[in-house]
């Protein structure tokens, strides 16, 4: 049967929790709030069981439920180390790529004003002329 | 292998079931609805029949139609609960189209449309009555066994004696009927000083036989109430006080099913709000 919200497992726990939050929680895969209402607090007594007229197998559930969590816990660690390691190469890609971008239009612009032209000339003509004779 | 939810519990027997809780809350209607029936009438029993008739009717057709076995889930009793908290809310000869739209409103709508037992956000009762008094104002003027002064009183009481006796069994728990009967108490105090000037309280306005039945049996409806004690308080004081305020200031024959829908509206945020402080008691101060 499902469960009808009557709260004697809340009432049995020795603990405090309220087993049928926690079961919603799990149900939903709101692992945040599971550990919010107090998941790792649950000592696997087993008082819940007894008590539920819906003989929900409510400890079974918790305790499925805490290596999982632990899962849980870790893929989003890992998922989170390897968002940060990307968006990290992104960000160095895009600054090299805006520093190279740099680099190459200051070449350009040298090459291209006509300092660069006129210098380029005097080399040519100083290349030309012979060397004076020393003697 | 079975499913883990629905494992057998470890190593006990249960003690307790769904239909066992709802047995017990039609036990302690009896004495209360015997009484009623024979005030009002042999009308009275032919349409809790007829309303038990329908309510069993369409929890079957909606549990066929949502694909759902029939054998647990007709036999757990809160079908016909539902319908004859409904029926009994209405004056005594009600047609039978009547009744067949409160259940089919209370059970087929509010009751299944929304995931079936446990799921429903709305008492099914009270949106099957809401409903009936919106659509066939005309045919319930104040129900007419209030007023009857001794005999009133006395139905209240057994109705009374019904909730001690589910307390006791601790099917319903204390706080939710007497913070409703406290709310509507507070409610009838305040309006009376604000209408008359007067202070005082009248306690046949306050502990009338449908404010007894509905802080016994249906504002201690576990699925769409709260949690923990505390937010029980606060439910049971609030549909108090909306019922008294929309009863005699809100221009509807009867307060108390949208005050109730109103309080069920606010649950979910209750619970969020009065969840109790955790850890082993021997960890505490």
């Amino acid at each position: 049967m499902p469960c009808i919200r009557c709260g004697d497992c809340a009432t049995v726990c020795p603990a405090r929790l309220q087993p049928q939050q926690l079961l919603l929680d799990l149900r939903a895969d709101q692992w945040a709030q599971a550990v919010d209402h107090g998941l790792l607090d649950c000592s696997e007594c087993g008082r819940c069981n007894l008590a539920c007229p819906s003989q929900i197998a409510l400890v079974q559930r918790f305790s499925q439920a805490k290596p999982m969590l632990r899962q849980h816990q870790l893929q989003t660690q890992q998922a989170a180390a390897a968002r940060e390691r990307f968006e990290g190469r992104n960000a160095r890609l895009q600054r090299e790529a805006i520093e190279r971008a740099q680099r190459e239009g200051a070449l350009a612009a040298r090459a291209a004003s006509s300092d660069a032209v006129a210098a380029a000339i005097e080399r040519a003509k100083a290349r030309r002329q012979p060397p004076k004779d020393p003697t | 292998m079975t499913s883990p939810e629905l494992a057998p519990a470890a190593q006990f027997a249960p003690r307790s079931t769904v239909s066992r809780l709802m047995g017990l809350v039609l036990l302690a209607l009896l004495p209360g609805v015997i009484a009623q029936a024979r005030l009002t009438g042999q009308g009275l029993g032919r349409q809790l029949l007829i309303a038990v008739a329908f309510g069993l009717g369409f929890e079957a057709l909606m549990l066929v139609l949502r694909g759902r076995p029939l054998r647990p889930f007709l036999g757990d009793l809160s079908a016909p609960l539902t319908a004859i908290l409904l029926a009994l809310l209405l004056p005594a000869p009600a047609p039978w189209w009547m009744l067949a739209t409160g259940t089919f409103v209370a059970l087929a709508l509010a009751k299944h449309a929304f995931g079936g037992l446990g799921y429903n956000l709305f008492n099914p009762a009270m949106a099957g009555y809401a409903v009936l008094l919106v659509l066939f104002s005309e045919y319930l003027a104040p129900t007419d066994i209030e007023g009857q002064g001794v005999t009133s009183a006395g139905i209240a009481l057994l109705y009374a004696l019904g909730g001690v006796f589910l307390i006791v069994k601790k099917v319903i728990p204390w706080q939710t009927p007497a913070a409703m009967l406290g709310g509507a108490a507070l409610a009838g105090l305040i309006l009376g000083v604000a209408r008359q000037g007067a202070l005082e309280i009248h306690l046949q306005d306050v502990f009338s036989v449908s404010l007894v039945f509905a802080a016994v049996f249906i504002v201690t409806d576990p699925v769409t109430g709260c949690l923990s004690t505390r937010g029980r308080i606060y439910f049971g004081a609030g549909a108090g006080v909306l019922t008294v305020v929309l009863s005699r200031a809100g221009g509807v024959a009867d307060g108390l099913p949208f005050a109730v829908l109103l309080m069920n509206c606010a649950a979910p945020w209750l619970d969020s709000r009065t969840r109790p402080v955790r850890g082993h008691a021997s960890t505490q101060a």
